[in-house]
């Protein structure tokens, strides 16, 4: 039997009280997925985590990961899991090569490993500085020491807990573009960040508030639950008139207008690849001359403030969601 | 089917232990303040404590209020020194009772002798004629010593007066034989009394002491196994503790709790590591034994097995007891606990045999008692470690493991909370 779903939580409770923890948490994370957790800090991240890594226990609910229960780990199933914590953990006396040989070892890994070890220095970019001492070391450096001790024995599924923390943007941005090469590769990766941006390197995304997860979906999905579906921008040569404008607000295809000033509209529609002509008939019909008419892709962050805007706003909780 | 990693098959669980035995053998020798403080501190401080010891107290100085013409037994000052033996150096006389304990009170003499004013008046009275000694000591040995001194020296006066009262008796005996003469029994001893050597009817029966075995040869030489013991103990216990304590510190711990380590794998690789810089220790301090001529008269391998057990027994304490530290400090302040304790109660200062049986029973809660006891069967009795002590010490090292088992789970194991 192949076991499609790396991790599988349903109806997961880890109540810390005064509103800390994790409320009625449904996730589903198939193979080779990259899912990102993406909230603000004290939103459930981390704990999230925990709970998936069997470092607690749920008050309520069931979890599966690789088809186990955390609590139940094999050592098989463990020497299985990658992860890497929110602070990078390693002896200060040691070398970097030392503590990755050390992490190497904590798996198992038998002694002839020296290609792979010199083949997670060459993709994380370690090679000169792994004969420092850790304590010499910089934030950057521990931070990519981390993911390479995570990564060292090609682990099935990774759980990385804002491994992007502190980091510059230009090693953030490597270290997603390995994580897509890692997917790629048939790893599983259940990312934490703060950072919302990072949200569009993901398959699928989980947006966390006040310990729940209130949106799970894929960065475009994310996008059309945000603003009602995708977004469009009009602009005029000449501010056009309200009525007009209203008469396109009517239109089946057209979900939302939203005026950004005198010249520009902002519309919510179903799909921004076939509006266009609509669009461009309706201004023919009314002589109205366009500056321009585009697509517009908003940035994860309003994204993020949207949703959590309506969460807020609602009462609904614990959305049941499937990263597929 | 996700496919099982290769390394589970096969020797994964002695990589897993040995990387512990790499990782703690690499982080002391890359810290040279603790290789300083915690490894060649302790041949700094045997070397030091044998060569600087001192087998023969030194005397106390001690002066004497009175003329000359009162000493009891004759003039000669040197006489007097001579009868008070070597714990005591004679410094001078003075006939000024006020000045004598000034100089006591500003330390300059440890001891003031005022001998009776007049002593044969006082024996006619029928009374003892009373030295009277002052000190101004607070050590409660020391003060001991100087009564057990003050006792010996009035046993030898008193020995000294009696020997010139006989030797009197004996001159004036003559007449009296002649005129016992018709009595042959009196006069035989009287004869007798006459003919004995004065010092011989003073002191007619002497002690003469033996021992089993050799003793070692000096004070130094006795308390060296001893040092070892708490040495190798201490080390060993704080070596544990703070490895413990430094990876929860670090938070290193929940990487190991997700990873398939377990606690025997962490156990075996912490013990062998810490063995291993146990015995490196134990064999330099060793030397240095030979060094300052302690002989060790047992077989070599009794001698090792001791270290051994107490390395292993002080491990296991050093893990239980990281389980109730939550920081660097406190694991050092409870292995200073158990260094002060040691001292104390191990018998390397006083003999267990001192000790109440309740209080006795702390003794025994030390690694180093066992240690100590088994030490000196090998080095001075030239025979193995008594089977009772080698049991002790291996069910302690057997009780302590269960607890570092415990204190390992913790660090681990997911504490599923």
């Amino acid at each position: 039997m192949t076991i499609d779903h790396t991790v599988r939580a349903s109806n997961v409770t880890k109540d810390y009280g005064q509103g800390a923890g994790v409320f009625n948490l449904d996730l589903v994370v198939d193979r080779g997925q990259v899912v990102g957790l993406i909230g603000p800090s004290g939103s459930g991240k981390t704990t999230t985590v925990r709970l998936m890594t069997g470092l607690l226990a749920p008050d309520s609910g069931s979890i599966e990961v690789l088809g186990e229960e955390p609590a139940n780990f094999t050592a098989e199933t463990r020497a299985r899991l990658g992860y890497m914590s929110q602070d990078s953990v390693f002896f200060p006396d040691l070398t970097l090569r030392e503590n990755l040989n050390f992490a190497a070892s904590l798996f198992g890994m038998p002694y002839r490993r020296k290609r792979r070890l010199e083949e997670v220095v060459e993709i994380l970019d370690l090679g000169d500085t792994m004969g420092r001492r850790v304590r010499d070391a910089s934030g950057g450096e521990k931070r990519r020491l981390s993911l390479a001790a995570t990564m060292i024995h090609d682990p099935d599924l990774m759980f990385l807990d804002e491994p992007t923390a502190g980091v510059d943007p230009i090693l953030r941005r490597r270290f997603w573009d390995h994580f897509d090469h890692l997917s790629a590769q048939g790893s599983t990766l259940l990312v934490t960040t703060q950072y919302v941006g990072e949200a569009t390197y993901c398959d699928y995304v989980g947006v966390l508030a006040s310990g729940r997860i209130i949106a799970l979906d894929s960065p475009d999905g994310l996008r059309r639950r945000a603003f009602n579906g995708e977004l469009y921008d009009v602009a005029f040569m000449v501010p056009p008139n309200h009525d007009d404008v209203a008469s396109l607000g009517r239109a089946p295809e057209i979900r939302n207008v939203m005026w950004l000033d005198d010249h520009t509209i902002r519309l919510a529609v179903d799909d921004s690849g076939s509006v266009a002509p609509f669009i461009v008939e309706w201004a023919e019909q009314r002589q109205i001359e366009l500056e321009r008419a585009e697509a517009y892709l908003p940035p994860f962050d309003d994204v993020f403030v949207e949703l959590v805007a309506a969460h807020s706003g609602s009462e609904e909780e614990g959305n049941v969601s499937r990263a597929s | 089917m996700f496919p099982v990693p290769v390394e589970q098959r096969g020797t994964g669980h002695l990589i897993r232990s040995l990387a512990f035995v790499r990782k703690e053998l690499i982080s002391v020798w890359r810290q040279p303040r603790l290789m300083a403080t915690l490894v060649l501190g302790p041949f700094l401080i045997l070397l030091l404590f044998g060569l600087g010891y001192r087998e023969t107290p030194e005397p106390f100085k001690t002066l004497i209020v009175a003329s000359e013409d009162q000493v009891p037994f004759g003039t000669d000052v040197g006489d007097l020194d001579d009868a008070f033996g070597a714990g005591i150096e004679l410094v001078g006389t003075t006939a000024d009772p006020e000045l004598a304990r000034r100089r006591l009170a500003e330390g300059e003499v440890d001891l003031v002798v005022m001998p009776p004013e007049d002593w044969m008046e006082a024996l006619d009275r029928g009374e003892p004629a009373t030295f009277s000694v002052v000190h101004s000591k607070i050590d409660p040995v020391l003060t001991s010593s100087v009564g057990l001194l003050a006792r010996l020296s009035a046993d030898e006066i008193n020995r000294r007066v009696l020997i010139g009262i006989i030797e009197e008796v004996q001159t004036r005996a003559e007449g009296a034989l002649a005129a016992a003469e018709e009595d042959g029994e009196v006069s035989a001893a009287l004869q007798r009394a006459r003919e004995t050597e004065p010092s011989l009817l003073v002191s007619p029966f002497e002690v003469e002491t033996s021992a089993l075995v050799e003793p070692p040869s000096s004070q130094a030489a006795f308390y060296a196994p001893g040092v070892l013991i708490l040495l190798v103990q201490h080390l060993a216990l704080t070596f544990a503790a703070l490895s413990l304590v430094r990876e929860r510190e670090l938070g290193i711990t929940e990487i190991f709790k997700v990873s398939p380590l377990t606690v025997r794998q962490t156990m075996a690789g912490k013990y062998l590591s810490f063995l291993v810089i146990g015995l490196v220790l134990a064999a330099g301090l060793t030397v240095t034994m030979l060094i300052l001529g302690v002989e060790i008269l047992g077989p070599l391998w009794s001698f090792t097995a001791v270290v051994a057990l107490v390395i292993l027994a002080s491990l296991g304490l050093g893990f239980a007891l990281s389980g109730l530290a939550n920081s660097d400090s406190q694991a050092v302040q409870y292995s200073m606990v158990v260094l002060l304790v040691s001292i104390f109660f191990t018998g390397f200062v006083l003999p267990l045999d001192q000790l109440t049986e309740p209080v006795r029973w702390v003794s025994y809660l030390v690694p180093g008692t066992y240690g100590i006891a088994g030490l000196h069967d090998v080095a001075f009795r030239g025979q193995p470690a008594r089977p009772m002590m080698m049991g002790g010490l291996g069910l302690y090292a057997v009780v302590m493991a269960v607890f570092a088992w415990l204190a390992l789970r913790r660090d681990v194991e997911p504490k599923l909370t």
